[in-house]
């Protein structure tokens, strides 16, 4: 009785239900809500995208240097640099370095197996081709006005003349975009971040570090590179990454300096040349100083190259920014933990203690060992990049990843490195990450 | 993307959907369990995205690990929301049944 009752009440319920909801119905509304719902997910998207909230929330900017500097700071002369230091001679370095440049310039054979095969290695030549042929290999090498890069130039006479610095400013981040450059950041010209001395390649001697004229402003570039070629890394298509950037960001600068100049401006376009890349990338606000040494730019991690423009144009500057990638650095430790060579510090905190050197003095960071490093570029016959394969930032521009990067200023921060492993990130192995090279 | 995006909202729209015809006609849903499917239901809709995008990247152990833990957390709220709406039921239930 009681389950023909049942049997009753749900047949009555049925009805009830058919009738308050018809098929019709049905569809009606979860159209309508599918719709809803979609849009508020395509918002979502958007808001979590590569400008979106997740990025634009975490981001504080300083009107200093947000790294410490001592007041006793001097100008790093450029011969100390590890690479012109081999070429120099130092018995320290110079055989790696002569090794890395032999197999650079394909004068020794490229040896390492998969990834390492004759047609990465023709990769990457050809990725030089450009640095190669018009700036003779030497921009990259850090010797000033070469090729694209050359600070000679037909200046306008007639100059024009901007509104203001902040129109001024927002053309030249245009234009540079438009030219190339993946990120542009502009600095009041900081004598501290230029060589006092500059290296003289033909006699290996340190030459007063001379200026073509008086800069005012600084017009940091950065340059994204290839994700999945750094996923290959330490493997050729790795280095190939960074070279064709190279090749690239020459034809971006000469573009910008001919804009410049034609505005009336003077222009001294410089890659590796003349000054420190990094800190005046740091002050343009492009990202933060790592563990590794190099930047971390919140859009593409440490996954970029940088050059700059020194210019006479007065422009609105932009201000250094903080991300949590420092703070994140302290407990990480991935780049120093993957470094083959153990050139990169495993200090808790940053300092001013320095490796030899060729480390920067008189900035509060951790200490990068260039001998180590370049060791390692001797072993792998490129530039390694493997601390920047395994970076936690060197991620895809993508939704999920800001959701982590937000992560980094939480307390949470500490087991955030532990996940990035666990999720397999920069884990993959040459031969896999070089077939997905090649097949994507 | 965006197609994939259109059909992750019509998802979580026909699973919120589904809910209310299935319990709230039957006067089984309270604002808690309410609030416990908007969650599940967001968390699903993230489980699933995050697995779809790892894919897309080929980041492949991050698709398994998202899937594996974002997955448990997702089927932790889904027995919570069902379990919680059967404790709610009995307890009424019993309680019926004392004040009767």
């Amino acid at each position: 009785m009681d389950l023909g009752n049942e049997k009753t009440e749900s047949t009555k319920e049925e009805k009830t239900f058919s009738k308050k909801f018809s098929r019709r119905g049905f569809l009606k509304t979860s159209v309508g809500m599918g719709v809803g719902a979609a849009g508020t997910a395509l918002f979502g998207s958007e808001m979590l995208g590569s400008n979106g909230v997740a990025n634009a929330a975490d981001i504080v900017k300083h009107d200093a240097m947000p790294v410490e500097i001592s007041s006793d700071y001097k100008r790093f002369e450029q011969k100390n640099a590890v690479l012109y230091r081999g070429m120099a001679g130092d018995p320290k370095v110079a055989s790696y370095a002569m090794e890395y440049a032999g197999k650079r310039n394909g004068v020794i054979p490229q040896k390492g197996g998969e990834g390492w095969g004759p047609v990465e290695a023709a990769l990457d030549r050809g990725a030089w081709a450009v640095e190669d042929i018009v700036n003779h290999g030497l921009a990259s090498a850090g010797i000033a006005s070469q090729g694209l890069f050359s600070w000679e130039g037909k200046v306008n006479p007639k100059v024009h003349q901007f509104e203001s610095p902040e129109i001024a400013s927002s053309t030249i981040k245009k234009v540079a975009t438009f030219y190339g450059a993946s990120l542009v950041g502009i600095a009041p010209y900081d004598e501290r971040w230029v060589y006092s001395t500059i290296f003289d390649l033909a006699t290996g001697a340190s030459l007063p570090n001379k200026l073509a004229f008086e800069p005012k402003s600084v017009i940091s570039l950065a340059f994204e590179m290839d994700y999945e070629g750094y996923q290959t890394a330490p493997a050729l298509p790795q280095t190939a990454s960074s070279a064709t950037i190279y090749s690239n960001m020459g034809v971006t600068a000469a573009k910008i300096a001919t804009f410049l100049r034609t505005l009336g401006y003077n222009v001294m376009p410089c890659s590796n040349d003349t000054g420190l890349s990094i800190p005046i990338a740091i002050q343009a606000g492009l990202g933060e100083i790592s563990r590794a040494g190099i930047i971390i730019t919140p859009e593409y991690g440490p996954r970029v190259r940088l050059c700059k423009i020194f210019t006479d144009l007065p422009l609105a500057y932009d201000k250094p920014i903080t991300f949590g990638a420092m703070e994140f650095c302290k407990t990480c430790m991935k780049c120093a933990d993957n470094c083959p060579s153990g050139a990169i510090s495993k200090d808790v905190e940053p300092s001013f203690k320095v490796s030899n050197i060729s480390t920067n003095p008189g900035v509060k960071k951790w200490a990068f060992d260039g001998e180590k490093c370049v060791k390692q570029w001797a072993a792998v016959g490129g530039d390694c990049g493997i601390c920047i394969k395994v970076c936690p930032y060197n991620k895809k521009q993508e939704w999920h990843h800001d959701f982590v990067k937000l992560g980094t200023k939480t307390p949470a921060r500490p087991i955030l490195r532990f996940f990035d492993d666990l999720f397999g990130y920069g884990k993959i192995s040459v031969e896999d990450a070089t077939k997905n090279f090649w097949n994507k | 993307m965006i197609i994939f995006w259109l059909i992750l909202g019509a998802l979580m729209a026909s699973s919120i959907w589904f809910v209310y015809i299935k319990f709230q006609t039957a006067g089984k849903m309270s604002v808690t369990r309410w609030v416990l499917t908007a969650i599940s239901v967001i968390w699903g809709a993230f489980t699933l995205a995050w697995i779809i995008y790892s894919i897309g990247e080929g980041e492949m152990q991050a698709a398994g690990m998202g899937l594996l833990i974002f997955g448990a957390i997702l089927l932790g709220l889904i027995i919570l929301t069902v379990r919680l709406n059967s404790l709610i039921s009995s307890k009424k239930k019993a309680n019926k049944v004392e004040a009767a």
